[in-house]
């Protein structure tokens, strides 16, 4: 009997629309969504399906126009700018598909960055646990211009869990990566669950990278039209061939 | 967090050295005015301690503050109150000493004056064996003992090329006298006396060159006390002894007295020069402000992973703000100790133009170090407040994107466009308060400076809407010229309209400034000879060779009137005088000026004005006015010997120009208040200038004549000096704007180096990558000098319509030539960052990052 998880991210009823009149797209229409703690959840999508704009939603950089969304027990659909920002600083990791590290900081650094932002004092332990984690070794006091591609966005991976967040954010962690690179990155956020508790939400369009996860969402002009176990690559083509338009077979 | 902000700084070098150098500049000449005016007063507060040491007791004449005459000496004391001081109580010895600060002492040539204008000549006739100074330390030969000789300070022995045993010519009162120099001195404790000449004569020798008699006798009386008898018992019985006839103080009261008269007189520098700071840390601040704009811009990503990342609004801004509090005190330290290069520089500008003070040691006050550093850090951190806080309002989501290229064709800011008009107008409203005279005194002053200010600002944020329509006008041309270049050049300038005004703003403020100064200097020399030839009936004018700046003997006028030639000879010149508690400048005429119709004004009735009488004023408009006094009144002044006389007003004068608005008294009337001496002197004569020059020339070398005409404009080029050294001080302005052009380049072609790449890649050259730099600095220029040229044009005439007859003329060949230097240093300020566009490396640019 395993402990049935509890939902750590929690979408109702949101809705985004940009622009206005004829030029209106709906970017989300009346998503409800629960992401459970302890689980590696990917969304998928074709481009302008809504997958960034629902993840950027329930991270709390983007506001919908309608809609609550609730992160580790806390409705941030009102919070103010500050109690929004001291959350995603506490409770939130982010991994971006171009890593994103400050170019002037070293690796470890940038790993401390969202304590040091926090004025939290590092955990040696925790920190010498993740930089093994990640691999990084003796290059741990080089700058990102001196990491490869992969490096550095396990980097941007130790950063995200460097606070113990509630939940991480990915956001095509493999996007700039050749695979081998990339099959480390999601080993690594595999890791990071299976081995670390974490919980994570990903975007991405890469099958593979989504066969890395326990749970398939497929978004689909604002609108989840699948939600289920993610299972092997080849399974992820077939439900994104059966979500996609019926075409005529060539 | 502080790691993050150093790191920052190092790895951006260049651009925290050039925005630190704004500051640098302007703190430079903030901190340079500091220690030059300073170290002025220092050596003056040196050479009064110097002159009257050894003194314990110090008499001068009776004197009215800070009213004197021109080139003449203060009022003298009689004869005999060296005796009443020797017979006073505790005196042990007591020396007169018949002086003059007007004394010409000539190069060998007996031609021109050994020396400038403004540096006083000293003369001191000391009795014999007396040693005055206290402190006179001969350096070579002896002190005078014959009425032949004469004694020179050592440096001006130097700059004359005397030796021992040569004749020097001198002339003060009388005719030109040669005297034989016999000994050089230096001042203990002060080495030089700065520009000034000290002679010493015999006493007799200074009593006959300066036409001394028993009445009006010494300048000074020095006294030392008995064995036991304290400086202030001294004082005491010596102002007992000699009444109300003379003025009596210790040496050190004396000291301080005339240190701070001098300082006083002085006051004018430090507040002339640290406006010109004023205007160029101004400057500065437009280029601090507009580097952390554009790197505030190109951090967006940087600020919105902060944000991602949990860091607060606060944090982010902190991270702004402290990156230019650096920048501001690595600016202020250096601008600091920069001042210490820039006073001799100060020092070396007013000597060129005539005004040299003396200079001993470098003076480097803690009140300088203060001030230069509050100056320089607030600045920068006022500057990059605006974009730190722009920094804040980053959304997190941004960090999610991709790297943005700066948009295609740029928005104008509406709220800024609105604030720019509503601060143009607040401006404008101040300007006209202090120029109609609305608010005056000090209160004027900082309206039309606060006034100028918010103009310019103001001026700054409504730009960007002429950036487009200016962009078209000069980038059409280049386009044809240049084709694509030209073309790329004006559409980058169009980008960031915002940053392309501001940058331009920079150079708009100090080229406002030069117009309105060429303008105004153009008006004023217009009007002033307007106003010369209108009055001015005289087909021939003597003044002094150099240009008039100091004063002629007063036995001039007399010796040209016995010039049978000569058919009439009039003195003009200056006293001035306190009347109803403020200073007033009397105009005084020999008779006959205009009876004899050298001058011809008229009143306000029409009649010719006559000479004025003993005890009689012409009014002048202005005069009339503030006193409130009509024809008939009377007025009561006090002159520079402390005497009141009562004046009658005979007239009213109407019409004479903003130039010639004055009172005028006869020389006669004059006297009795003060020691005038003439400035210049009218001359009807039938002979030529040059015969009646050659005439004067065994007597009075020093005397210039002139025709009308030349006098006019040498009495105009006056006004084009004083306009050429406030360019020299606008200039450090211009330069700030000169290095915000290359920093904006720098940081905008930073911004778009991929789409240089690709320029590159598709095949352009290094040299149309330079060109179109080059025509986009050069726009960015024009753009801020047409500005420049509108708003100086603007403000030299609100100015120019206020003085009555100010005659506004447009110095078109002058602003041209403004234009075209400021465009040239736009293209020179384009070539670093054209130099760095051009080497881009294709490969990188259009690579991933």
């Amino acid at each position: 009997m395993s402990p049935v998880p509890t939902p750590i991210v929690q979408a109702s009823g949101l809705s985004k629309t940009y622009g206005s009149g004829e030029t209106a797209i709906t970017a989300l229409d009346d998503v409800s969504v629960d992401f459970r703690a302890g689980e590696l959840t990917a969304i998928m999508g074709p481009s302008g399906s809504g997958k960034s704009t629902l993840m950027h939603c329930i991270a709390g950089l983007d506001r919908a126009d309608a809609g609550t969304v609730t992160i580790d027990g806390v409705e941030i659909t009102d919070l103010d700018d500050r109690h929004l920002t001291e959350l995603r600083r506490d409770r939130i990791g982010f991994v971006f598909q171009a890593f994103n590290l400050l170019p002037v900081l070293t690796a470890e650094e940038n790993i401390l960055l969202p304590l040091t932002i926090a004025g939290r004092e590092p955990d040696p332990e925790w920190l010498e646990q993740l930089v093994t984690t990640i691999g990084l070794g003796d290059r741990r006091h080089h700058r990102p211009s001196e990491l490869s591609g992969g490096q550095q966005q396990r980097v941007a991976v130790a950063r995200a869990l460097a606070s113990r967040p509630a939940v991480v954010f990915a956001d095509e962690p493999t996007g700039n990566l050749d695979s081998r690179s990339s099959d480390e990155i999601l080993g690594l956020l595999r890791h990071s669950v299976d081995g670390l508790g974490q919980s994570v939400v990903m975007v991405t369009h890469d099958p593979h990278a989504a066969s890395f996860a326990d749970r398939l969402l497929v978004l689909k002009d604002g609108r989840i039209v699948h939600d289920g176990p993610a299972g092997g690559a080849d399974d992820v083509h077939e439900r994104l061939r059966e979500t996609s338009d019926p075409t005529p077979t060539a | 967090m502080r790691a993050l902000l150093l790191r920052g700084l190092r790895s951006h070098v260049r651009r925290t050295l050039m925005t630190a150098l704004a500051v640098v500049l302007g703190v430079a000449l903030v901190s340079g005015t500091l220690v030059y005016t300073d170290t002025i007063d220092r050596s003056f507060d040196n050479l009064t301690q110097a002159t009257t040491r050894g003194a314990d007791v110090i008499v001068t004449p009776n004197s009215e503050q800070g009213v004197d005459s021109f080139g003449s000496d203060p009022p003298q004391m009689p004869r005999d109150v060296l005796d009443k001081v020797r017979g006073a109580d505790g005196v042990r010895e007591a020396i007169g000493v018949v002086g003059s600060q007007q004394l010409v002492v000539f190069e060998k040539n007996g031609r021109d004056r050994l020396g400038s204008g403004f540096a006083p000549g000293v003369l001191s006739g000391d009795e014999p064996n007396a040693d005055w100074f206290g402190s006179t330390r001969y350096a070579s030969g002896h002190a005078p003992r014959a009425d032949d000789e004469i004694a020179l300070d050592r440096k001006a022995a130097e700059k004359g090329g005397y030796a021992l045993g040569d004749e020097v010519p001198v002339q003060l009162a009388g005719p030109q006298r040669k005297l034989r120099l016999v000994g050089t001195v230096e001042l203990d404790g002060v080495g030089s006396f700065g520009g000034a000449t000290v002679a010493i004569t015999t006493q007799p020798t200074a009593v006959a060159l300066a036409s001394r008699t028993p009445r009006n006798y010494y300048n000074t009386v020095a006294v030392r006390r008995d064995p036991g008898v304290s400086a202030q018992q001294l004082e005491a019985s010596v102002r007992r002894a000699v009444g109300g006839e003379a003025t009596v103080r210790t040496g050190e009261a004396e000291a301080s007295k005339q240190a701070k008269d001098i300082q006083d007189n002085l006051s004018f520098l430090p507040t002339i020069l640290l406006v010109f700071a004023g205007i160029a840390t101004f400057v500065g601040a437009f280029l601090i402000f507009n580097t952390f704009s554009i790197t505030v811009a190109q951090r967006q990503r940087e600020h919105a992973l902060l944000r991602a990342l949990g860091a607060t609004r606060g944090q982010v801004r902190r991270q702004v703000l402290g990156e230019s509090l650096a920048i501001g005190v690595i600016g202020s330290v250096v601008g600091v100790a920069a001042g210490l290069l820039v006073a001799p520089g100060l020092r070396s500008l007013m000597a060129s133009f005539g005004v040299d003070f003396p200079s001993t040691s470098t003076v480097f006050a803690p009140r300088t170090i203060v001030v230069g550093l509050l100056v320089g850090i607030l600045v920068t951190m006022i500057s990059s407040f605006v974009p730190a806080n722009r920094a804040t309002r980053v959304p997190p989501v941004e960090a999610l994107r991709e790297a943005a290229a700066p948009p295609a064709r740029g928005r104008v800011r509406r709220g800024g466009v609105i604030a720019g008009a509503v601060l143009a107008a607040i401006g404008t409203a101040l300007l006209l308060l202090a120029v109609t005279g609305t608010i005056d005194g000090d209160g004027g002053s900082a309206a039309a400076g606060v006034g100028a200010a918010l103009l310019f600002i103001g001026t700054a944020l409504l730009s960007p809407i002429l950036v487009a329509p200016l962009a078209a006008l000069v980038g059409g041309p280049m386009t044809r010229i240049f084709g694509l270049p030209g073309r790329l050049a004006r559409d980058n300038a169009v980008r960031q309209p915002g940053r392309t005004a501001v940058t331009a703003a920079a150079l708009m403020v100090g080229l406002a400034l030069m117009v309105f100064a060429t303008v105004f200097a153009s008006g004023m020399r217009e009007t002033l000879r307007g106003d010369l030839e209108q009055a001015v009936d005289a087909p021939v004018v003597v003044q002094s060779r150099d240009g008039g700046m100091s004063s002629l003997p007063p036995e001039l006028p007399a010796v040209l009137r016995r010039d049978p030639a000569v058919r009439a000879a009039g003195a003009m010149s200056f006293v001035s005088v306190k009347a109803g508690g403020e200073q007033m400048s009397l105009n005084l005429a020999d008779p006959g000026v205009f009876d004899q119709g050298l001058l011809r004004l008229h009143t306000a009735d029409g009649r010719q004005v006559r000479d004025p009488g003993p005890g009689e004023v012409l009014l002048g408009e202005g005069d009339a006015e503030k006193l409130r006094a009509t024809t008939g009144g009377t007025i009561v002044v006090t002159g520079a010997n402390t005497r009141r006389q009562q004046l009658r007003v005979i007239g009213v004068i109407a019409d004479a120009g903003f130039t010639m608005d004055g009172s005028w008294v006869s020389t006669a009337t004059a006297r009795r208040l003060a020691d005038p001496r003439p400035a210049f002197v009218l001359v009807r004569t039938d002979e030529r200038p040059q015969e009646l020059e050659r005439s004067l020339q065994r007597d009075y070398p020093g005397a210039e004549v002139q025709s009308k005409d030349d006098w006019i404009g040498t009495q105009t080029k006056q006004v084009d000096q004083l306009l050429m050294m406030v360019y020299a001080l606008l200039a450090l302005s211009v330069i700030v704007a000169f290095f915000g052009i290359v920093n904006t380049l720098s940081l905008s072609i930073a911004e778009r180096i991929r789409e240089i790449g690709l320029l590159r890649a598709v095949g352009a050259t290094q040299r149309q990558v330079r060109r179109m730099v080059t025509v986009e600095a050069l726009i960015t220029a024009l753009l801020g000098a047409t500005l420049g040229v509108v708003l100086g044009f603007v403000l030299a005439t609100a100015v120019g319509v206020t003085i009555d007859g100010f005659a506004l003329t447009v110095p078109i060949v002058s602003i041209v030539i403004l234009v075209v230097l400021a465009g040239l240093a736009g293209v020179l300020a384009a070539r670093p960052p054209a130099r760095r566009a051009a080497r881009i490396d294709v490969l990188v640019a259009i690579g991933d990052e």
